[in-house]
């Protein structure tokens, strides 16, 4: 599902050149759960951001469901992130001021789907995060465990086939973080191929974690 | 889905209303000065326009040693003559100064109340009063007659004979408010009474007005006119809206300061909306993109923002110019536009409405006002999508 070939990627040039992944090779198979452990600074954010074609890598190229996400022009690559990666943040990243509603139209948007498809793949997505009864609060009102589940359900609104990670229980509580992996575990369940960045060791003794990939100075 | 994008673009104009609100109001009040600027001028220029269409073709007067003279009636006879005239009348006006009233000075003019070729702005600037006047009965404009109401002329007027004495002349009534433009210093009275002040014999004119219907013939019989008497001036009416356009030239001195401060202000806004973009909507467009949108979405969403946002500022900024304009006379910047003297005018703004110059004015806004966030918005895009992931 996911294929990184001898990926790549410095920041500056000549003496000020700064090294931040370097020739990563990883696979990552159709339903797939990976955790991507590494301190802060040893590439985690970076990697996801090149897998999700948010950043041009500087050698080498990455696949998702066969396509060479990393060479796509702007259009085709923001498709691509569209409709087969969801992404759930440490912080977030949510709209404050929006209700969690509207959080979950903000993706599927680019879609231009008919509004009844709409509110179906957002009744869905509100469901598989169990936030559907907080469908209409402003997100800057929900717990930080209703946000988790709020980035989750927009995560999953276009049904995508990946799922990337990041630091996804750094702001969450014992209970809630619990809650999340179990919420992962269903996902993998479904289907989805998941690869989780983190520090935390938790992910590490979870029984549906199918590797652990180490990354440690932009080196796997 | 245009219902979910315009549901979001709502959504995101909401989010930043603040920052939207504030240049929203930035941008109406320029285009408010800017466009009551140009309502003031236009609707300036186009009743001088209208005025100047009534006046005669040429004005014909006597000159000696350079310096003009009274003119006599057989002059007007000979141009009578001349083919291609179809109309001649001999007119009587002139300065006349009052020291009651240091700075102000009212012009004189005469006119023949058994006159058949009264001109056209005569007839109507007198058409109220015009078959009530006595030969001891005068109209004056409206700012004339407060002016001599100040000073304690409530119904009449003493004049100061040319050759000695008073004479005493009723206020009848006041010209048509229309006319403060051309004629707010004037006052209208018997052409023998003003011959009577003004110190012209019998008999004689200040100068004698031309009517030719045929604009080709206009050269011909100003050169036929020149030829023949040698101590002659002849002012054309085309000079003479050539002068009023250079006065109304939106060149003008006070329309170009206008015009400058506005500018001044719209940089300042682009600045501010630019900066504003770069700095704040970081987050913003780093999420968007991990979501899976295009730039080409994310310009879409700015684009229809900023053309919200501008369209709204414009379009308010130039309804409530034209209020200010038509509907309330533009206080303060009319008077700006009229002048300040003793003999303030009093004048009622026509609608005056170009399209042309609306849409001119519309793109020359809206295209800097939607680049100042498009550009940084695009730039944004290609450097800052990983922003998201901080």
């Amino acid at each position: 599902m996911i294929r990184v070939e001898n990926l790549s990627k410095y920041y500056g040039q000549g003496r000020e050149r700064k090294t931040v992944l370097q020739a990563i090779g990883l696979h990552i198979a159709q339903g797939e759960c990976v955790v991507l452990k590494g301190v802060s600074g040893s590439g985690k954010s970076t990697l996801l951001s090149l897998m999700a074609g948010l950043e041009k890598p500087s050698e080498g190229a990455v696949y998702i469901a066969g396509e060479p996400i990393s060479k796509l022009p702007d259009l085709h690559q923001s498709k691509q992130r569209n409709r087969h990666i969801g992404f759930i943040f440490q912080a977030y990243n949510l709209f404050e001021d929006m209700s969690v509603y509207e959080n979950l139209l903000a993706p599927l948007i680019p879609r231009k789907l008919p509004v009844k498809e709409v509110d179906r793949a957002v009744s869905k997505a509100l469901e598989a995060a169990n936030i559907a009864h907080k469908k209409h609060t402003v997100v800057r009102n929900l717990s930080g465990g209703e946000k988790q589940r709020c980035a989750i359900a927009r995560a999953l609104v276009n049904d995508p086939e990946v799922i990337l990670c990041d630091e996804p229980t750094a702001n969450l509580d014992k209970d809630n973080a619990a809650l999340f992996t179990r919420q992962l575990q269903q996902l993998k369940g479904a289907g989805k191929t998941l690869l989780i960045a983190t520090h935390d060791p938790l992910f590490e003794t979870l029984s549906f974690v199918d590797r652990v990939v180490t990354i440690e100075q932009g080196r796997i | 889905m245009a219902g979910s994008f315009f549901h979001f673009l709502l959504l995101t104009l909401y989010k930043n209303r603040f920052f939207h609100a504030t240049t929203l109001l930035m941008a109406a009040v320029l285009i408010f000065l800017l466009a009551s600027g140009l309502f003031v001028v236009g609707s300036l220029q186009k009743q001088t326009f209208l005025n100047l269409a009534q006046q005669p073709e040429f004005v014909v007067r006597k000159l000696r040693g350079g310096r003009p003279v009274a003119t006599d009636e057989q002059l007007l006879y000979a141009l009578q003559e001349i083919r291609g005239v179809t109309a001649v009348r001999g007119r009587v006006h002139g300065r006349y100064d009052d020291p009651v009233f240091e700075d102000t000075g009212f012009e004189l003019v005469g006119i023949d109340i058994f006159e058949p070729s009264l001109t056209r702005t005569l007839r109507k600037l007198t058409a109220r009063e015009f078959e009530k006047l006595s030969p001891d009965q005068m109209l004056v404009s409206p700012a004339v007659k407060e002016l001599l109401r100040q000073n304690y002329y409530e119904s009449e007027y003493l004049f100061h004979r040319y050759e000695g004495g008073t004479m005493r002349m009723e206020i009848a009534g006041v010209i048509d408010r229309d006319y403060a433009l051309q004629a707010n210093d004037v006052m209208l009275l018997p052409m023998e009474k003003a011959r009577e002040v003004l110190g012209l014999p019998y008999g004689t004119f200040t100068d004698i007005a031309l009517e030719v219907p045929n604009e080709l013939e206009l050269d011909t019989i100003k050169q036929t006119i020149l030829s023949r008497y040698a101590n002659v001036e002849v002012i054309d009416k085309r000079k003479m809206a050539a002068r009023y356009q250079t006065m109304y030239d939106m060149k003008s001195g006070v329309f170009l300061s206008l015009f400058t401060v506005v500018l001044l202000g719209f940089v300042l806004i682009l600045y501010f909306k630019y900066s504003h973009v770069l700095s704040s909507a970081k987050r913003e467009i780093g999420i968007l993109r991990s979501l899976g949108w295009s730039i080409n979405d994310l310009l879409r969403l700015k684009g229809f923002e900023t053309l919200c946002v501008g369209s709204v500022a414009f379009m308010g900024g130039f309804i409530a110019a034209f209020i200010y304009v038509y509907g309330a006379d533009a206080p303060l910047l009319g008077r700006i536009f009229l002048g300040y003297g003793e003999l303030p005018v009093d004048y009622d703004f026509k609608p005056f409405f170009d399209p042309g110059l609306f849409a001119q004015l519309y793109l020359l806004f809206i295209i800097p006002f939607s680049a100042a966030v498009i550009v940084p918005v695009w730039r944004l895009c290609i450097i800052g999508a990983k922003e998201a992931m901080k």
